[in-house]
This record gives C-alpha cells, structure tokens and sequence, in this order.
C-alpha cells in the first residue's frame, strides 16, 4: 500500500507532464510588464473621478439650491378653474369664435 | 524582471533562476490543492507576478517558502470563491498526467494522489508542504500563521484519513 511519505516519488510520476514550460513564463512576463502601467493609471484615475463627483455634486447642490421650493402656498401660481357649464367660460369662448 | 534581483544580497537569485527552480513545484502544488489545470497555472502566473511587482526581500534559501505561501494562500481564495460553484456543479475530475511510458504502471501513485486531491484543504495544506516539499512541522506553522499543535494534529488526522482511503482502494 501506498503511504503518504512517498507522495514526492508518487507525484513525479503521476504528474510528470505538468511542469512549467517556457509558455507560462512568457505569460508571466507580459502579465507583469503589462499590469504596471496599468496600476500606474488606476492610482491617477481614482483620485480624477473623485474630483469629479464632488464638482458635479457641488453643482447639482447649487442648482436644486437656487430654486424655488414649491411647497411654500404664496409661491404657488394661482390656476383660474372653471366648472363645466360654466355661462362665462361659454360666453367668453363663443365671443373667440367669431372672427 | 529577469535579471531583478529579487533578494538582498550577494546570493539573490533573478526571476529566471527562481522560475527554473521553483516554478513546477508551485504549480504542482496548486494543482493538487484546486484539480484544475488552468487555476494551477493561474496561481503559478500571479505567484510569479507578485514576485516581479513586489520584489520582497527574500532570505536566501527562504524564497520557496514565500512562492508556496503566496501560492497557497490564493488557491485558498480561489477555492473560496468557487465554493457555490462546485456545490452546484461538482468538482472537476482530477485528471493525471503520467508520463507517456509510464501509463498503466502507476496505479498505485495515482491512488495516492487521488486520495491527496480529495482531501480537504486544510488537511491538504500540510500533507502538501510536509509530504511532498519535505518542510517541518515548526517551519510549517510559521508559513500557515498557525501554531505548531495545529500543524501535527492536522497532519494526524491527514494521515488517517489517507490510510483509511487507500487501504478502501487496496480492498477493492
């Protein structure tokens, strides 16, 4: 029977076709030389976006600052309504009508 | 890097050095550890990477150490991450790769590796770095962040599971 003292005589054989060949170093290589400048961007990009955000929200304060709230009544516009049938209303618009 | 330096002093070995080395017992490892050939080479890449972005000051004669420290813990993100998936799907067969005059002599070996595979991580973290890299228990613990008494009853419980799987395939 096998015991586990005999794992490295045991994996030399069952796994002697999995070994680092020179394709994984190449892949090494450029995922190395190619994550750099990447990392290099992302550390200047995180810092512009940020700068970003707090000027559009800077922004987006004076904006919704500036208006009028609508809930005040005095600052509400009055809407002239008239009720269906209304003589006036039918006066009014028969008179437009004529040329 | 190849010709960085990736240790101080005069015994430091460059990235070509340390990748002829080391890099197959890495990947090895982190095959047994996931059982999937692209994750191995995977952490074999990022192990590596790491070792070029970092440049750590490794300790001569320590540098397999840290690469199967680096290597081991990020098979163990993997294997987190992948938990859902492996519950839903299964795990992926542990395939073999015997060298071509060697297939169908190798039976027993494959049992052993098999039964290695199928070991649970914690269980397969020690038996891979005592068993197969021949690191002490002491040296072990320290590599792991846990303490000695983890290591050996770890290694304990490793073995009898191990036995017990491989005396169930002798029976049969």
């Amino acid at each position: 029977m096998m015991t586990p003292e005999k794992l490295p005589e045991a994996t030399e054989k069952v796994l002697a076709g999995l070994s680092a060949d020179e394709n994984l170093k190449h892949r090494i290589v450029v995922a190395a030389t190619s994550s750099a400048p990447e990392r290099r961007r992302g550390g200047r990009l995180v810092p512009v976006l940020l700068c970003s955000l707090v000027t559009l929200m800077i922004i987006a304060v004076f904006l919704l600052g500036g208006k009028k709230p609508l809930s005040r009544p005095s600052d509400l516009e009055t809407i002239t309504t008239f009720t269906a049938g209304d003589a006036s209303v039918t006066e009014e618009s028969a008179g437009e009508q004529e040329p | 890097m190849n010709q960085q330096e990736c240790a101080a002093g005069s015994e430091a070995l460059s990235f070509d050095q340390l990748y002829e080395r080391y890099a197959t017992d890495v990947l090895r490892v982190a095959y047994y550890y996931l059982g999937n050939r692209d994750q191995a080479e995977d952490v074999t890449q990022d192990v590596f990477v790491r070792l070029i972005a970092s440049r750590p000051a490794l300790e001569p004669g320590r540098e397999k150490a840290w690469l199967l420290k680096v290597a081991l813990n990020r098979c163990r993100d993997l294997w987190r991450g992948g938990w859902f998936r492996k519950m839903v799907l299964g795990h992926p067969g542990f395939e073999l790769f015997p060298a071509p005059d060697e297939i169908g002599s190798v039976a027993d070996e494959c049992a052993l590796a098999e039964a290695v595979n199928r070991l649970r991580p914690e269980f397969k973290e020690v038996v891979l770095l005592f068993y197969y890299q021949g690191y002490s228990v002491s040296e072990i613990a320290e590599m792991l962040e846990i303490a000695e008494g983890t290591v050996s009853s770890r290694l304990s419980r490793a073995r009898g599971k191990l036995q017990s799987e491989l005396k169930g395939e002798d029976d049969r």
